[in-house]
């Protein structure tokens, strides 16, 4: 016992002796293991392409946003605003989903401000960049230029965007107001400032990127995007020739359809000739990840591959949309009136077909799938221009062999010019983009432009519809900070 | 009231050191401190008495014969004393209040007889004396009478019989220096080293044993000449001594307002971390359970929680602060589900003590980490004596309290037609709901016809699936001894839980060794080592819905219709929903943590002159948390991954060095200055790592195999931090003639994360009290044994904001170019140079009293504290490039009251019943909001509300049939809910007051506040011969919840064929139209009609009732190798009254894992 006790006695003398000469006291510097000083960052050619990648995460934000395919997503709000999308989910106490088809939105509604809380600072983001970019000293100057040009692209897209939902807002494209956090808000601008801007930077990134970018670059903004960007603006902005004018330049710059209108959005052809712009996927990444076959496939559907898929039952087209396809459009094959369930059987879901659109991803183990998502396809630019041509001159043969293009491509029978007045044919090509473009997110913009938006709520049966809401309500806190000089779209 | 007696005089004899609190005793004697300052005083006590009975030899005549020599001028009676003290074998003994010791006298004496000089001494005063051996008693002749039986000890008379004994404690140790004394009288003895003793009495004397934090025992003499005690602790008296920061005090001498929990009557046997036992247990202190998982922890907040960085409360274990060991790592996959508390580590029935340091005042010596509160726990210390054996062995049969009820099959059929039908003719417009033919729409067919709702189950549902019957079983050894030299206590603790749930449990080990050997009169070292390993089994539970649903979920929404296993084997899933897994399925999933933490902790102390003691403190705490899981093909995400598995892991280690010089010092007035200055330096690296693989060939490997998986991107990560910390402080206690006590202390922090100028913080406080019953005025009251008011204020501070205030550059926001991820790298933060520390300042008032001769006796106190410079994110415009900056963004306040009291019901021999009762109110409310954030406030919320205010729309119950739309909410059916329009924006988007026929955020108004406007504990313990019954619950008032589970239930009824809460049966339809509950039919407002499903939060909970049973001395007299038993009946947690619909008022959130019953039998045995 003894012995044991002097042990224990040493043990502990010992123990107190190592840690006295153990201790040591530091400074109290902060020590950053995993992260940058200010100093350390924007010296490399690395460091410029790691912050333009995160500016490119403005376009995707998150899963649920972005150009993605949840509710905060453009696809989503762009075709469940719409005659396109209806929402299962619409039930219930949680009026999230339901509130879309009835424009039954207001100025708490976070899925719609949302927009403006992401993209405003993202585009002070991008002349953050722009502003750092242009600083560094150990970078050649191509790769400055084309870094530049492709945050320009992405910030005329988000300003191109914001626009679209709210007019023209308050952004940030001056450097010295971006780098400083305690500037203060600045009232909105005139449409044409927005306009002029989202225009300028289009323009000027168009000069400085290439065509086409592909392989591991694919995804990056190019020349057709913004040249696509623009068209899309001239459309909202009616000014027609000019869209025309960008339309044939989008035309020589070697992209064309696919022979088959289901093969767009496989895996197997991503990256190909009629994709103008897209989001990168992976099955095992977030947020650049496609979760639309998810939000489109019914619970008890059973894929003809044997794979089990992550099926939320969400998306729907109303039967009434659907109905006004023709019966051999080969476009319904990836559009399901009937869809296949267990036992070789098929079903029909009262609320409307299934807008599959995206094709598998074999090796998806979740919702996750590694398609790319389209954001801009040829195929758009095509009936844009015939659109544009007819608001110049009326339905020409050049217009007309536009919207056969896609009607070939379809497997349905081509038009005459002899069917069509200015007028019908401005709504024949109105609905051959809802056949053509379905639940890409679109339809908000070209309802918009014909002037339809409101009235299809209304013929909805929406006791929510009135004109006002053709513009999405500013989140209350913008107005509330800028203490009133920033103020909300009228009748929120 | 004269049995009492004798104990109120004290012992007086050479004065180096006086000790106060011997009971009422009064002792002066010159001993050899064995230890330093810090020892318990419990203990020094002890070891005088022994000392003292030891040197104590019979000296009959010796007061006749001996010759004192003493010239003195001018100098209190006390020094006269005491000089005789030194000079001779005399102990002098007194009554405190009724002698004044501190008259001024002169004395020149040679070789003259005590008689004598006493007689001189004493000369025209109160005070008559008694000489009894080489004993002097002093009182006060004109109150107190001498017994005429008074006789010397020892002489025994033909009347008399030898009475002997052993007393010991409730778990058996011996106790030495126990003082006995016959009532009346003032013969007495005390018990040795081994806590035996022998006194001369006669029948019908009645023995008074008393001894420190004891009750004191009468007892009676009748024929038996063997009597054994069992002495139990008095937690009540006021001469406990409670553990502050870096020191002790008296609990009478306390100025600031510290809880203490009496652990010995918290059952420990069905938790096994303390905190999750600690509700109700300490006025102000609200733990909450909020899961019933095994190992799951309670949230702890001490007086409200007015700050948003709050750390949480501050745990310092014998002087360690172990905050922030390594937290449990996350699932790597879907699921999350593991709460843990962080003292699993800390075997419950190590801990000797608990304090709860409340206000800033005395929380302040911990300064920068104090902002929350701080709770001292200390461990079990090796008491001077034999070897004392302790085995504990408890087990706890433990089903789910209460679990959600939803349908049955046929219940589901019958319920789920019914919805779809009313379903049906709201989409068409029918009936009630428009002017719609239904024989132009297609008609409506129910899904189960009525053999198949026949054909049904009556009851089940797939939660009984997942539910069993769990246990928990402790057993605990604990071997513990000392001399005056060495102590230890060593200890071992084994538990093992299963959960209630399938797919839960915890297995733990806890070793300890609390250590600590004098090495010579200037040196002593302690070692105390805490080791611990826990495995626990994680259930796939949390609060994630849809496909990432967990099992409980996923078993709430299976519909009855499916089976829970094909015969087969295979899991059958929802055919209308099969993203969620089967529930039963879930039993596949493997998934463990293994938590080990290793707590050294070593001491060496040097005394350098008597008041006067260094300490050097190192504690190194090393602490691993490592979690492995695989999800099998078995089961519906390892089937879709083909496999997936993961590790991830979770390391912390902290070193502390603390250097202390601590001074005490007493003088003959009864007044003492004691003090501690101090400098600690604490330094926490972090470090953790993760890895993951899918696509395995085979589900045998688990995660054991890694490397076999062949995902395309396998997971990995890993990420390292360091946090440091330097601090002095100081404290010093002034006690003038223990009437008036005085405490100021100051911490000064650095952290590491703040910028250069701001690294400090200073964090004073001064507390005085005012012990008003040790006044002459009070000292004969009859009520008031007990009096004592005290003022404190105090600084604490709060540092908890990310990992620092500098600008930072960070990779993230990656993207994908190609097939190809990208990093991207953001500015992640900006700098903040004039980032400083949150401060706590707390003004509290307190008054604590001991009335009818102790019967009653309690604290009140009043708080008023404000936090400044709070530390959030203060939000920069939308425009900005980052979201938010550290900043100081105001002030809040925390205002409350609290009460405790105890009180001794009925006490005598046979039978007794004490009371502990606490209740206590706070309210956190704003004081100031950055313009930043004022800016940025929605509009219906106030300025100056409560922190956890909850707004919402007032609901006007559900729309009836042929009652009018309201204008506000257009499109609204028959059976939803009414929302009403109460507000309006203008332009400038500020609220007009006036209702505007509009529906939005403007018609929010504050409903109420999540935080109880009181909480209580409640605690009563019988006990009647050998049988104690204990009874202990807690509750809440007033306070708001929101029903999360019913919301749901009625919000998403029979989406994708879910089953739902049976009680949605009454819902409102075309058929019941007298409901008051929603239909549960989509609705366009359902944003709006939030506060229909909160309630009344108010509750109490029966927490546990306690039976035991003390074997009997009779039966352990005669043997040597058991010194005592307890077997006992435990019932943890039966019932809670409560008006709360859900769950349970405590268990938080969403699909919880429910809080159990448990039906525990255990014994104790000492040898």
């Amino acid at each position: 016992m003894k012995n044991i006790k002097l042990k224990l006695v040493s043990f502990a003398v010992a123990f107190v002796g190592l840690f006295l000469f153990n201790s040591c006291h530091g400074d109290l510097e902060s020590e950053i293991f995993s992260e940058f000083a200010p100093s350390t960052f924007y010296k490399t050619e690395a460091d410029a392409e790691a912050a333009v990648t995160r500016i490119y995460n403005g376009l995707m934000p998150n899963w649920q946003g972005g150009h993605a395919s949840a509710s905060t997503s453009h696809r989503f709000q762009g075709s469940g605003t719409t005659e396109e999308l209806l929402v299962s989910w619409a039930g219930g106490s949680t009026s999230g989903w339901g509130l879309w088809a009835s424009l039954n939105y207001n100025a708490d509604e976070w899925n719609v401000t949302i927009h403006y809380e992401n993209m405003v600072p993202a585009i002070t983001r991008c002349t953050f960049t722009i502003g750092k970019i242009q600083e560094m000293e150990d970078i050649s100057e191509e790769s400055k230029k084309r870094f530049i040009a492709e945050v320009k692209a992405i910030r005329a897209h988000l300003a191109q965007l914001l626009y679209g939902y709210y007019g023209p807002v308050s952004i940030v494209v001056d450097v010295e107001t971006a780098s400083d956090p305690n500037a203060s808000p600045q009232a909105r601008p005139t449409s044409e400032w927005m306009v002029a801007q989202i225009e300028k930077d289009y323009m000027e990134a168009a000069a400085d990127l290439p065509y086409r970018f592909t392989g591991t670059d694919f995804g990056r903004f190019t020349k057709a995007a913004c040249k696509m960007g623009l068209l899309k603006l001239y459309m909202k902005e009616k000014k027609w020739s000019k869209a025309v004018s960008v339309g044939k330049e989008i035309e020589g710059m070697g992209y064309s359809l696919m022979n088959n209108y289901k093969s767009i959005f496989t895996i197997e052809n991503e990256q190909n000739d009629e994709i103008l712009f897209a989001i990168s996927c992976r099955n095992d990444f977030e947020p650049n990840t496609n979760g639309w076959l998810a939000h489109v496939l019914p619970g008890d559907y059973v894929s003809p591959s044997g794979k089990q898929n992550v099926a939320w039952g969400g998306f729907k087209m109303p039967w009434t949309t659907y109905n006004k396809f023709d019966q051999n459009d080969e476009r319904l094959e990836v559009l399901l009136g009937d869809y296949p369930i267990a036992g070789g059987l098929t079903k029909r879901d009262p609320l409307g077909a299934i807008p599959v659109k995206y094709g598998e991803d074999p090796d998806a183990t979740d919702w996750k799938q590694g398609v790319d998502l389209i954001v801009w396809r040829y195929a758009d630019a095509l009936l844009l221009i015939a659109e544009a041509i007819n608001e110049i001159e009326g339905p020409t043969t050049e217009a007309i062999n536009y919207v056969n293009m896609i009607r070939n491509r379809a497997g349905v029978p081509e038009f005459s010019i002899t069917d069509f007045s200015k007028d019908s044919f401005r709504d024949m090509i109105l609905e051959e983009r809802l056949f053509e473009l379905y639940c890409e997110g679109i339809r908000r913009d070209d309802l918009i432009r014909h002037g339809k938006y409101i009235q299809r709520a209304v013929d909805f049966g929406s006791p929510f519809a009135q004109e006002y809401k053709i513009l999405y309500p500013l989140p209350r806190r913008a107005i509330d900070e800028s203490e009133g000089l920033i103020t909300q779209n009228p009748g929120y | 009231m004269f049995a009492h007696f004798p104990i109120h005089y004290r012992k007086f004899k050479n004065s180096q050191k006086i000790f106060k609190s011997y009971k009422n005793m009064k002792l002066i004697k010159h001993i050899q401190i064995p230890y330093g300052f810090r020892l318990n005083l419990k203990m020094r006590l002890t070891i005088t008495l022994l000392l003292f009975s030891l040197l104590r030899v019979n000296a009959s005549g010796y007061s006749q014969n001996t010759k004192i020599t003493l010239d003195l001028q001018n100098v209190s009676v006390f020094k006269v004393l005491d000089e005789i003290q030194n000079l001779s074998e005399f102990s002098v003994y007194y009554r405190d209040s009724q002698i004044d010791l501190n008259r001024k006298v002169s004395i020149s004496v040679q070789k003259e007889k005590i008689k004598k000089i006493l007689n001189f001494l004493f000369a025209n005063t109160n005070v008559g004396y008694q000489l009894i051996d080489k004993n002097i008693i002093l009182n006060d002749k004109t109150k107190n009478k001498f017994s005429p039986k008074v006789v010397p000890i020892n002489t025994l008379n033909n009347q008399q019989i030898k009475i002997s004994g052993f007393v010991k404690d409730k778990s058996g140790t011996p106790l030495p220096g126990v003082n006995i004394v016959k009532v009346g009288t003032i013969i007495g003895t005390d018990t040795d080293f081994d806590g035996k003793y022998s006194i001369a009495a006669s029948k019908g004397d009645q023995l008074t044993f008393s001894y420190l934090g004891m009750k004191t025992v009468t007892i009676t003499i009748e024929s038996a000449t063997t009597i054994n005690i069992t002495m139990e602790n008095d937690a009540a008296t006021l001469d406990e001594i409670v553990v502050v920061g870096y020191g002790t005090s008296k609990k009478k001498d306390l100025t600031g307002a510290v809880g203490s929990v009496d652990v010995e009557d918290v059952s420990v046997a069905a938790t096994t971390s303390i905190d999750a036992a600690l509700s109700g247990r300490v006025s102000g202190l609200v733990a909450v359970a909020t899961s019933g998982q095994p190992g799951a922890g309670a949230s702890v907040q001490i007086r409200g929680n007015a700050s948003f960085a709050s750390a949480g409360v501050l745990y310092v274990v014998d002087g360690v602060p172990i905050n922030g060991g390594a937290g449990e790592p996350g699932s790597g996959n879907i699921y999350s589900g593991a709460s843990r508390s962080s003292l699993n580590f800390i075997n419950p029935n190590d801990i000797e003590s608990i304090q709860v340091l409340k206000d800033a005042s005395s929380a302040a010596i911990y300064g920068a980490r104090a902002g929350s509160g701080v709770i001292l726990i200390t461990t079990k210390k090796g008491k001077i004596g034999k070897a004392k054996v302790s085995f504990d062995q408890s087990y706890a049969y433990q089903n789910p309290l209460d679990f959600y009820k939803v349908h049955s099959e046929q219940s589901y059929m019958i319920n789920r037609n019914g919805w779809e039908k009313e379903r049906w003719l709201l989409d068409n417009k029918i009936g009630v709901y428009g002017a719609t033919d239904p024989s132009t729409v297609s008609p409506f067919v129910p899904r189960y016809s009525e053999n198949d709702i026949q054909g049904a189950n009556k009851s089940g549902s797939a939660l009984d699936a997942i539910q069993r019957n769990g246990y928990l079983e402790q057993y605990n050894v604990s071997v513990s001894g000392g001399d005056e030299n060495t102590r230890y206590f060593i200890s071992g603790n084994l538990t093992d839980q299963k959960g209630v749930l399938i797919n839960s449990g915890l297995d733990r080990f806890t070793g300890r060794i609390n250590f600590s050997q004098k090495l010579s009169n200037k040196f002593k070292v302690g070692v105390n080592l805490n080791t611990s390993i826990t495995k626990s089994e994680n259930p796939a539970i949390g609060e994630g819905r849809y496909e990432n649903a967990g099992m409980i979920l996923s078993a709430f929404y299976h519909p009855p219709t499916v089976p829970l296993i094909n015969e087969d084997g295979t899991y059958p899933l929802n055919p209308e929903y099969k993203n969620a897994p089967n529930p039963l399925s879930f039993r596949e999933i493997t998934d463990g943590t293994v938590s080990r933490r290793l707590l050294t902790n070593a001491y060496l102390d040097y005394k350098i002159m008597e008041p006067l003691t260094l300490r050097v403190r190192y504690s190194y705490d090393q602490s691993t948390s490592k979690r492995k899981n695989y999800l099998p093909k078995t089961f519906l995400y390892g089937m879709l991954s083909e496999g997936e598995a993961n590790i991830l892991q979770n390391e912390t280690d902290i070193s502390l060095v603390e250097y202390t010089a601590s001074y005490n010092k007493s003088f003959d007035s009864g007044s003492s200055l004691s003090g501690v200055v101090g400098y600690s330096y604490q330094e926490r690296n972090g470090e953790g790592f993760n890895a993951g693989n899918k696509k395995f060939l085979t589900d045998n490997f688990l995660y054991n195999n890694l490397w076999s998986g062949t995902a395309e991107r396998p997971s990995v990560g890993s990420y390292r931090f360091k946090e440091v910390w330097a601090s002095y402080f100081g404290r010093v206690t002034l006690n003038y003639i223990d009437k008036y006590i005085l405490t100021g202390s100051i911490r000064r922090d650095g952290s590491s994360k703040f910028a250069k100028n701001k690294k400090f913080g200073l964090f004073p406080s001064v507390s005085a009290a005012w012990k008003i019953s040790s006044e002459d005025f009070m000292k004969d009251s009859q009520v008031f044994e007990f009096l004592k008011v005290r003022a404190n204020y105090g600084t604490t501070g709060n540092s908890n904001i990310g990992s620092s205030a500098f600008s930072l550059y960070a990779p993230g926001g990656n993207y994908v170019f190609g097939n190809n991820q990208s990093v991207g790298v953001y500015l992640k933060q900006l700098e903040n140079a004039d980032l400083t520390w949150e401060t706590a300042r707390e003004l509290n008032f307190g008054l604590d009293f001991s009335i009818l001769n102790g019967k009653v006796s309690g604290s009140i106190d009043y708080f008023n504290k404000t936090i400044s410079d709070l530390l959030d994110y203060k939000p920069l415009p939308l425009q900005s490039v980052v979201s938010g900056v550290a900043a100081n963004i105001g002030k809040t306040q925390s205002k409350g009251w609290e009460l405790s009291l105890s009180t001794k019901n009925i006490e005598n021999d046979n039978f007794s019943w004490k009371t502990d009762f606490n209740i206590a109110h706070f309210k956190d409310t704003w004081k100031e909001r950055s313009p930043e954030v004022l800016k940025v406030l929605p509009k219906y919320i106030g300025e100056y509300d409560e922190l956890r205010a909850i707004y919402g729309y007032v609901t006007d119950g559900v729309l009836k049939v042929g009652e009018e739309v309201p204008v506000h909410m257009p499109g609204l059916s028959p059976g939803m809910i009414r929302a009403k329009d109460l507000n309006g924006f203008d332009e400038e988007g500020n609220l007009t007051g006036i209702p505007d026929g509009i529906l939005n955020s403007a018609d929010q108004i504050k409903l109420g506040n999540s935080d109880p406007g009181y909480t209580f504990g409640f605690s009563n313990v019988f006990k009647y011969k050998n049988l104690d019954l204990n009874i202990f619950a807690y509750g809440m008032l007033d306070r708001l919840l929101y029903n999360n589970d019913k919301s749901n239930a009625f919000g998403q009824m029979f989406n994708f064929g879910w089953n739902t809460l049976e009680e949605n049966k009454d819902r409102w339809s075309s058929e019941n139209q007298s409901s008051n509950l929603p239909s549960g039919l989509p609705n366009p407002y359902g944003n709006f009609v939030g506060n229909f499903f909160r309630e009344n939060g108010a509750f109490l909970r029966v927490k546990s009732i306690t039976l035991g049973y003390n074997l009997p001395e009779k039966l352990l007299d005669g043997q040597k190798f058991l010194s005592s038993a307890r077997f006992y009946v435990d019932v943890q947690n039966p019932f809670v009254i409560t008006s709360y619909s859900g769950l349970d008022p405590e268990v938080s959130g969403f699909v919880a894992y429910p809080p159990q019953k448990s039906f525990v039998v255990g014994m104790n045995i000492n040898f």
